[in-house]
């Protein structure tokens, strides 16, 4: 979820500096991007960067092509071209540090990251995947730091970010600072009454704080919505220990065969 | 008011003790030890599943004279591996001047099996503690005949138990004074089925989805001295898992024992004795399964102990590196809480694959610390990650009151290197009271840690024997009171990864001249409570079943 929309929150950043013909193609090539039609986007991708192997918003380009298609390797290549080619380009340092993410090599990740900061210190997004970053290395105090700076700078825009508020709720969920969690998943459900991820988590705060009437009917509602993100097994699990815990073991049960009939979302 | 005054005094009194300087643990070389040996994992280029998951360590005294002895795993003739030259397990004498004398041909121990895990117990209860070392093969069980050398009883006692075992657990669990046998198993495994796990080209260690589950097994001891294998009638044999660490506990303090059981990549058990020999699998009900959103991580390493003093006992489970370890806090009503985030646990482990974990009292302060080995089971991570290491840091925590605080190299320049951990066993090596380290490395020499002590702390040490309960006190609680506050523990089985730990409980007073009594509930079907008031601290007691104690 989170690459899907970054992918389209960074779409038509780049900009064409070069020759009619590259520019024409590459504008052709976006434009497939545009619409999703992405193999034939990849192909014309190819074809601008067959023009001219360093123009820069095709290399980029072909990068978020490559993560669409799970292709990380190649798109790391791309990027690190073009942060080679155009260092100073904030958008080209987040793009390398957003692949580093995605690999979950974090270390690797927060060099262009710091980068792109430095150069554009008003893009609340380089400052959540930095605080994602430092939240992946256990730095847990600097990413409460960059999470709050992430929303500080959304709320100066107004233009208040879900999956902000959701990640940063969710780690403090983690450390157990459930009472900082509330007003956080509060907002999330004013701006989006229709979230799955924030009822889910406004479910398990129920849950923890023993109120397990809430914590079902927050649970039934996500369950009802769709999002990539909380997956119906998560909900499955939440609802089999908010009904056992309401007394409601034949409900409970329910969940639980749900629950256990979803594939396992390990991940390793 | 007074005396609630007074009561907080001695607790910052005990509390202050803690971080009272100096103490260390200091790193014994082999040097200094005399001890060679070191851990052979078998690493190949094939990358087969074995070779990542030992090797386990004990700490006993196999000769009776008072002394730990350590007894060292190792890996041997397997179906995908021979070695150039023979490999051995090795049992090490202690020769109470800090060295240790390789004992191990002549007292018959040489094993020779890909070996995984040991325990030390007196199973049949003749005085003399016996091995049982966990193989990818056979199991080995040695009997100690009392004059230095072991015999392999395996068969006769009905313990082979073929496949890929790892933690072995001793317990009475059906109270009739026998020693049994939970007996750990990973996956399903041989090397005909070994999975080719690729990045690129180059093969890596499979994580364990790759594998099926596999059932652990429950041995019952017979009058006979053999056992009988009641898998199926306990309930035990109905779960397969991937288990690779178990340790008994009473959840519900009723006496009988439990047994908590932590898989890789599926879910955790936790087998809940309801007697008639019978246990019920509660691991979901009881929220100890999965993480909080439904997912199973990859336990390894366990322990238990009452680690806030409310009288109940907790759990914890190491898990895989971005998994977080549990801390699971036990509620009542057989329900947990995972108080990994507000203990600081959660975060200071996000980065580690942890195997080895021992609730100890470093410090004699009076509260359960934290010890924990870890290591990337995946030798090659460093060639696809630059976030991971194979070699990671062993962890020492301090208990808080409010949460756990990471030592770190105060605690000594061992805790500032890394190191490919597994086992983990803690005892007293030289019997100054203060509980020493000794870790299994994976492919390595064993690091032994000495730990200095501190001044200002006191303590007591206290074998039990049981006599009508099981010999080795297994399950028995201990209670006891230092200037009005009472502390707690079971005397457990199993814990850690695949080792044994010495089988004293070494007691934090503060700093307290005594304790003010000291009180032994032995298990069935005893179920004696012996009582002592005004017990001395600083030396080692022994008591055993309805008798007077007696200082060593």
């Amino acid at each position: 979820m989170l690459l899907q929309f970054t992918l389209l929150m960074l779409f038509g950043q780049a900009v064409a500096k070069a020759g009619e013909p590259t520019q024409e193609a590459y504008f052709r090539a976006n434009q497939l991007f545009i619409q999703g039609r992405l193999e034939q986007s990849l192909e014309a991708a190819n074809q601008v960067l067959r023009l001219n192997s360093n123009f820069v918003p095709a290399l980029t380009l072909r990068a978020r092509l490559s993560m669409a298609f799970n292709r990380l390797a190649e798109a790391g290549r791309d990027l690190t071209r073009a942060v080679e080619l155009e260092p100073k380009s904030a958008y080209n340092q987040f793009m390398l540090g957003f692949y580093y993410y995605l690999e979950n090599d974090f270390k690797k990740a927060l060099e262009p990251l710091n980068r792109s900061a430095e150069v554009d210190e008003a893009n609340s997004r380089t400052y959540f995947y930095l605080a994602l970053t430092h939240e992946g290395l256990a730095n847990a105090s600097m990413a409460v730091e960059l999470y709050e700076k992430a929303i500080a700078l959304d709320r100066e825009k107004k233009t208040p970010d879900l999956d902000t508020l959701i990640a940063f709720a969710r780690l403090l969920f983690s450390l157990g600072q459930y009472e900082k969690c509330l007003p956080l998943v509060e907002q999330a459900l004013s701006l989006d009454s229709k979230s799955r991820d924030a009822h889910y988590e406004r479910g398990r705060l129920c849950l923890q704080a023993g109120d397990f009437e809430s914590a079902i009917q927050q649970g039934e509602r996500a369950l009802l919505l769709q999002s990539p993100g909380t997956t119906d097994r998560q909900i499955h699990f939440l609802l089999v220990r908010a009904y056992a815990r309401a007394g409601n073991q034949p409900r409970a049960d329910e969940h639980l065969a749900k629950f256990k009939a979803s594939a396992p979302s390990l991940r390793r | 008011m007074g005396k609630l005054l007074s009561g907080l005094f001695l607790l910052l009194l005990l509390k202050g003790g803690a971080s009272a300087p100096p103490f260390s643990f200091d790193t014994i070389p082999p040097a200094k030890s005399q001890i060679q040996w070191a851990h052979d994992n078998a690493r190949s280029p094939h990358k087969y599943l074995p070779e990542s998951i030992g090797p386990g360590v004990a700490i006993f005294d196999y000769n009776n004279d008072g002394w730990m002895d350590l007894y060292f795993v190792n890996s041997g003739v397997c179906d995908f591996f021979t070695p150039r030259k023979p490999l051995k397990n090795a049992l090490h004498r202690n020769n109470r001047d800090g060295t240790f004398s390789d004992v191990t041909e002549a007292a018959g121990v040489v094993g020779g099996q890909f070996g995984i895990g040991v325990s030390a117990v007196d199973y049949d209860a003749d005085g003399f503690t016996d091995l049982y070392v966990t193989n990818y093969g056979t199991n080995t069980l040695y009997r100690n005949r009392g004059d230095g050398t072991f015999d392999n009883v395996t068969k006769a006692a009905g313990l082979e138990a073929p496949g890929l075992n790892t933690i072995s657990v001793w317990f009475d669990y059906d109270g009739d004074g026998r020693l049994d046998v939970f007996v750990g198993h990973f996956v399903r495994y041989s090397k005909s089925i070994e999975k080719p796990c690729l990045e690129g080209n180059v093969r890596h260690y499979c994580y364990p989805l790759a594998y099926d589950p596999w059932p652990s097994r429950l041995f019952h001891q017979q009058p006979d001295g053999a056992f009988k294998d009641v898998s199926g009638s306990s309930g035990i044999g109905e779960h397969p898992g991937k288990t690779f660490g178990a340790v008994t506990t009473d959840i519900d303090g009723d006496g009988r024992l439990d047994l908590f059981v932590a898989n890789d990549s599926v879910a955790n058990f936790l087998f809940w004795n309801r007697g008639g020999g019978r246990f019920q699998e509660i691991g979901m009900l009881s929220e100890v399964a999965y993480n909080g959103d439904g997912a199973a991580r990859s336990g390894m390493g366990v322990d238990t102990a009452d680690y806030d003093g409310d009288g109940r006992l907790d759990l914890f489970v190491c898990n895989f590196n971005r998994e977080k370890f549990s801390i699971y806090r036990n509620l009542g009503d057989n329900l947990f809480s995972d108080e990994a985030g507000r203990t600081g646990i959660g975060m200071a482990t996000h980065m580690y694959s942890g195997w080895g974990v021992k609730f100890f009292d470093y410090d004699h302060d009076g509260d359960q610390d934290l010890i924990l080995t870890n290591g990337h089971p995946d030798d090659l991570i460093e060639q696809i990650s630059s976030t991971l290491t194979h070699k990671e840091p062993l962890l020492l925590f301090e208990n808080t009151g409010k949460g756990f605080h990471l030592v770190g190299v105060k605690a000594g320049e061992a805790f500032a290197r890394s190191y490919p951990g597994r086992g983990l066993a803690i005892g007293d090596l030289d019997n100054d009271g203060h509980s020493d380290v000794v870790v299994a490395n994976n492919g390595e020499a064993p690091l032994l840690l000495r730990n200095t002590g501190g001044a200002s702390n006191r303590w007591l040490g206290l074998r039990l024997v049981g006599s009508t309960a099981n010999r080795e006190a297994i399950g028995a609680t201990l209670s006891w009171s230092v200037g009005g506050i009472k502390r707690s523990l079971l005397k457990t089985s199993g814990g850690s990864y695949l080792s044994s730990h010495d089988p004293r409980e070494v007691l934090g007073l503060g700093p307290a001249e005594k304790a003010d009594w000291l009180e032994v509930r032995w298990p069935a079907p005893s179920q004696r409570i012996d009582r002592i008031e005004n017990v001395a601290a600083n030396r080692y007691y022994t008591l055993r079943e309805g008798k007077p104690l007696v200082a060593n």
